[in-house]
Parts: structure tokens; sequence; C-alpha cells
């Protein structure tokens, strides 16, 4: 574990470490799993709650994509993007959770404020809080998956089916909007 | 707050606030699978080991770049040339090529049909170079090379660096091309710049470089330039590279040239060269393209323009002039340039409009009068030492922000906000605005197309569309609504929409003059 923890201070994800959780869970072993989760809870949740946008539906669908990982290990085929297949199971579990609702939900300031243990400094939260009102559905997305999914922009783009160039222009639509908030909080 | 800043406290929260589920999780894989696989106890250990084994020599790996990266072979020096085109090619201790690779598509094209394996690396450079000129990808227009040489032996790495950089000099000028030849010794890891964007270790270092030179470029914009446009900015005095060292100079024939940029930053102030001193002419990147940048003094006030390198535009201009700040009559004053940052003590009332008159302009610009609005925020700020007044107030749900020159009364910037996402939900009555779906009273008949986008969008701004540089329209679906936004500039200002394709409103605009 604190390899794993040195590996996640680094910033970066390595592919070839989660690729390889993943085959050895094909194999069945169930401790695979528990790192495969440690490595990637946060990209996942993280997106997921950028599409449904509210943390119970969010934990839910934290909980439905590792078990699904678990179940579909064994078709998983090897092509250097595993975070990209762990999301896409992320991504459609999200859309059909979505479509199962018939009224989308804001994320209202209360329920945020019941999600379980929140260490993260004030202004953290706050930001969060922030990138989830004043961007756009996309603009979201593309931040929250580039800030920690480790991947690439145009392993972005073709997650979310999005021609590059689009991804690239709310990438940086989205900082100049969370950059305008901090300066005006910072302001206050 | 840097881009990596915001990002990486973005990220913070949300690892602070994952929920943690994983027994939740264990025990439903459990159900899943019907039964627990017990491993028999010996294997268990045995694939602990395996696995923190492989581990460690995955931190070994990351942590001692020359094993790792000339692991088992017997590579001695990795040799990297970047034009556009870049190839990596891999030596043994005698300089002979085991692996010659193509990192890019361009690369690709260039070395189809070679087979460098063996040869030495005098007959490898030859062949390369050949292939790079007869593929147009060095030219008059784009004549500049980057060598990279990376070597656990720095006294063998440098000689091969020499040795590469002259020996591509003398090719480059038997083919009559006045190149710019750039090498470097490379002696640390780039690995992760370098795969992030997926550049060569040769580019991501002088990247590297020149971002240590000048903060205020980033990676990511210079990542997508030519050797040949970092060439030039090298150039710029303060872009001093000093661990690259260039024989020849880029070519900047593929631009307007020094002189005419000057030409039009002239006429643009209305003054000529004899009048003006301390000029200067360098190579900048501002705003996603290559600019000249055109500095000069005249009189008491300084100029500066930002001229693109390839059309002459004017991208950005700055005048400033010491001539506002009289107040107290011209004598103890420290700053000898311009008073950036200088508070005057006495505010010159002939050129401060007042707070009243700030307000009334932008409530005029608003459509609205001061009765009207609510939470109401006026303040000064400084800024390049001028006065600006910030007005700040709603309407409605609706956020309205202006700075206003204290001195001319002009707008320098204005945005609107509809705050749709924070009040939707509280004040919509029938649920329709906010679901995921598309809208089902949108009606076909109304909703406006692109074309139409563009012209609410330039109307607005006061704008024809002959004038506005940059324009892109693209379309999203936010909170269930098709919108458009519009993106155009005209000069330094840059002008941003959002509106509704319903009914063609605007839900959103901005307006930010560079200064």
């Amino acid at each position: 574990m604190l390899l794993m923890t040195l590996l996640q201070e680094a910033g970066s994800v390595s592919p070839c470490l989660t690729d390889d959780l993943i085959k050895r869970l094909a194999t069945g072993e169930k401790e695979a799993l528990a790192e495969l989760y440690s490595e990637t809870r946060a990209a996942v949740y993280g997106f997921s709650l950028s599409i449904v946008k509210n943390t119970a539906d969010a934990e839910d669908i934290l909980q439905d994509t590792y078990l699904k990982i678990y179940s579909s290990a064994g078709s998983y085929k090897s092509k250097g993007n595993p975070m990209a297949w762990i999301l896409t199971i992320t991504k459609n579990l999200s859309l059909m959770k979505l479509r199962e609702k018939s009224r989308f939900q804001d994320l209202e300031d209360h329920e945020w404020e019941a999600a379980a243990t929140v260490e993260a400094p004030s202004e953290d939260r706050q930001l969060l809080q922030a990138a989830m009102c004043i961007l756009s559905e996309e603009e979201r997305q593309v931040i929250l998956l580039h800030a920690l999914s480790g991947m690439k922009h145009r392993e972005i783009a073709a997650l979310l089916d999005l021609a590059l160039p689009t991804v690239l222009s709310k990438y940086h639509r989205a900082l100049k909007k969370l950059r305008k908030y901090l300066e005006g909080a910072d302001a206050q | 707050m840097t881009d990596r800043e915001i990002e990486q406290r973005l990220k913070q929260a949300v690892e602070a606030s994952v929920p943690d589920v994983l027994e939740s999780v264990m025990a439903r894989c459990d159900d899943q699978k019907g039964q627990v696989i017990k491993m028999p106890k010996k294997k268990n250990i045995f694939m602990k080991v395996a696995a923190i084994a492989a581990s460690l020599a995955l931190v070994l790996g990351i942590s001692l770049f020359a094993f790792s990266y000339f692991g088992t072979e017997s590579v001695a020096t990795v040799v990297t040339l970047d034009v556009n085109p870049s190839i990596e090619l891999k030596l043994d201790k005698n300089a002979r090529v085991l692996e010659a690779n193509a990192l890019n598509d361009d690369a690709a094209r260039v070395l189809s049909g070679m087979e460098l394996k063996d040869t030495d690396l005098a007959t490898a450079t030859n062949a390369i170079i050949g292939s790079l000129l007869k593929n147009g990808y060095l030219h008059e227009l784009a004549n500049a090379i980057l060598i990279s040489v990376e070597d656990e032996d720095s006294v063998r790495g440098a000689q091969l660096q020499e040795r590469l950089s002259r020996e591509v000099d003398d090719l480059l000028s038997a083919a009559s091309l006045n190149a710019a030849v750039l090498s470097q010794y490379v002696t640390h890891d780039v690995e992760a710049l370098s795969n992030e964007y997926e550049i060569s270790h040769g580019k991501a270092a002088l990247i590297e470089q020149l971002l240590t030179a000048n903060p205020s470029y980033s990676f990511e914009a210079l990542a997508g330039l030519s050797v040949q446009e970092l060439s030039l900015l090298m150039d710029n005095p303060k872009n001093e590279v000093k661990s690259v060292s260039t024989t020849g100079t880029a070519s900047d024939s593929a631009y307007i040239g020094k002189d005419k940029a000057k030409a039009i930053a002239f006429e643009a102030a209305g003054i000529v060269e004899a009048d003006v001193f301390d000029l200067d002419v360098d190579f900048d990147y501002e705003q996603g393209i290559l600019v000249y940048e055109v500095d000069f003094d005249c009189g008491r006030s300084e100029y500066e323009y930002d001229i693109n390198a390839v059309s002459g535009e004017i991208v950005h201009s700055r005048v400033e002039e010491e001539s506002n700040y009289n107040g107290n009559a011209g004598n103890s004053n420290e700053s000898t340039g311009s008073n950036t940052g200088t508070v005057p003590v006495q505010p010159d009332t002939a050129t401060d409009i007042g707070e009243e008159k700030a307000k009334s302009i932008a409530f005029a610009h608003a459509g609205t009068t001061e009765a009207e609005v609510t939470r109401l925020y006026v303040h000064t700020e400084y800024d390049d030492g001028r006065l600006e007044y910030h007005v700040d107030f709603h309407i409605g749900t609706t956020e309205y922000e202006y700075e206003i020159s204290a001195a001319t009364g002009n707008i320098l910037d204005y945005d609107m906000d509809t705050n749709d996402d924070d009040y939707d939900d509280i004040y919509d009555d029938d649920g329709r605005g906010s679901e995921m779906q598309p809208s089902s009273s949108a009606d076909p008949a109304t909703q406006i197309s692109e074309e139409e986008a563009k012209r609410i969008a330039l109307a607005h701004a006061g704008i024809a569309e002959a004038d506005a540089s940059g324009l892109r329209v693209t379309s999203e679906y936010d909170d269930g609504r098709l919108e458009y936004q519009v993106d155009f500039r005209v000069g330094s200002t840059e002008y941003e929409y959002e509106i509704l394709a319903a009914n063609g409103s605007i839900l959103d605009y901005d307006k930010d003059t560079d200064d």
C-alpha cells in the first residue's frame, strides 16, 4: 500500500499497473480489486458525480462500477488504456441512472454537505462545488476527468465521444471560469 | 493560481469526499460468485511476494532513469532528432545503431523503407537528413533541427553531441541550406513530460528549459510548436536558454519579418521610427500564436505591440502614458519609467469621472437604473497604473459586472451571467426546464441556427463579421437545453456569447480587453 501511496502522490496512475491489476482480477484474485479500487476510486467517483450531479447516485455508481469490473475482468482486452475501459463502465452506468430518473436533480447545498467524511480544506470543497455549479456539463466532465484520471485529452475525447478540439476548448473554458471564480473568492 | 494547481485542488476535494464502499463491493462480489475461492496458503504468499517484487521493480524503474531506460539491451546512448518529425536512435557503445524509432507519423514517413539497424551513426545521420530534405521537412522556411543526446557517460555524450552537430551542419550546408542546428545534452529524466505531451525526450527537455527562462509560457502551448518556432522564441533575449547550443539561425522567412512588424506598430502608434528610442523586436508566443513583440519608447510614453507573425494583425497593444500622473507637480518622483503600481497622492479630478458617473455608465449599458438593481457593489482598482471602477450588481437572478476606466469612462470589460445553474430548481415550477433530455417545449419554428446565433452575438457586440477574427460557433446541451457558444476577437478584445438555441436569447456574454 505504501507503494500505491507513492505512485498516487507522484500524481499519475501508471497504466501498466492498472492493466496488470485488471488481468489479475480476471484470474479471480480479489486482492487485486482492493488495490484497483484504491487507485481509481477518485476518478470513478468524480467522473460519475460530474454526470449525475448528486452524491447518493454517485456512490451507487461507484459500487456498481467495481462490481462490473469484477464480473467483466475476464473479457478485458489490453489496449494500453485501462482507465478508459473503467471509465466507460462508469459513464454507461451513470447515463443509465440518469435515464431512470424522471427529474434531474441539481447539486443542492445540503446534499453536498451530507457527503461522508469530508477532510478536504473547505476552500477546495468550495472550489469543487463551484465547479459543479458554474461549469457546463461537458466542461465539468472534461476538467474532472483531466484532473483525476490521468487520461490525456485525446483519450477523454474518445470517452466522451467529442472531437479533440472541442475537448481542448471546453478544458480551457472550464479553467478560465474556475480561475475567475477563484480570483473573485480571493477578493472577498 | 496555475492550471495545475486548480486541478490539484479539485482532485484533493474529490479524493477527500469519495465514500468508502470497498467492503460493500467485496461482499457483493462474494454473493455474485456464490463462493469465496480459497487459495491454498502457499500460493497466496507466493503471489503476494511476486506482486511486491513486480511493484518494487517498477519503482526502481522510475527512480533509476538510466537503468530502466537503457535496460538489458546494450544501449549506451539515445539520440533524438526533432524537426517536426521526431526520430529516436538507440546506439551501442561504439555508436552503432541498435534501433531506429519513429516517434510520430511524420517520422514514420521519413524512416519508411530505411534499414538503419547495425549501421554506424554517420551513415544513419546521412540517410535521415537526406530523407528529411527529400520529404520536404527541411527547407528554406523550415530549417531548424534539434539534436538531443542522452548518455550514461557524460563525456561520451558530450562528444557525440558535438560530432553530430558538426555532421548535420555539414550535410545541410552541402544541400545549400542555411540551417539552425540546435543541440543539447539531456541530463535528467523527462520521461513523464515526454509521455504526457507525446513528444520526444529532446523536445521535452528543450521546452522545459524555455519554461525555466520564461514561466509565462505553458508546456501545453509550446509542445505544439515546431523546433523552428521554438528556436525563434529562444532568440528573444528574455528567453535565454544556456543548455542548448545553436549554430546558424532559424529562418523567419515564413513570417512577415521584423521590419514589417515594426512598420505596422509605428503606423498604429502614429509615429515615425526616427522619434523612438529603446526599440526592441523579438519573437514571442502569445494567446496561442507566434508574434513579433515590438517595444519602444516615444516622448514620455511606452509602447508595446504584439503582432501576429504570419498575418501582421495586431493581437495586443499597450500604451502607457506618464502624463496622467501629474498630481504632485513633478518633483521627487522616484520611478524613471512608467508609473506602474505607483498610486498618485492627489487624483487629478480632470481625469477621474467619479463613482456616480461610473455607476450610471454601467446601468445605462445594462438598460437599467439604480433603483432596479440589488446587491450593488462598487470599488476601485489600479490596473497597470490606471484607475478603474468596478461596478457589480444583480437584476433578479442575473449578475452584471463592469470595469470602467476612471479617466475616460470607457467600458473596459463587462460580464453578464444569468446564473441559471444556481437558481433553476428553486424558481422553476413546472420542472421542465431542468430535465436532462431536450425540453419537449422546444419549438422547431423558433429554434435558431448557428448562423443566426452568430448574427445575434455580433449584433449585440456592435461588431461587423468582417471585423471579427477567430470567429467560432459550437453547440452543446447544458441542463437539457441546446445552447450555442459564439467566440470571436476584435483586436485585443475577446468576446464570448452563450445563446439559447430555442429562441435566440442571450444567456451569457463576456467581453475581455487585454491590458
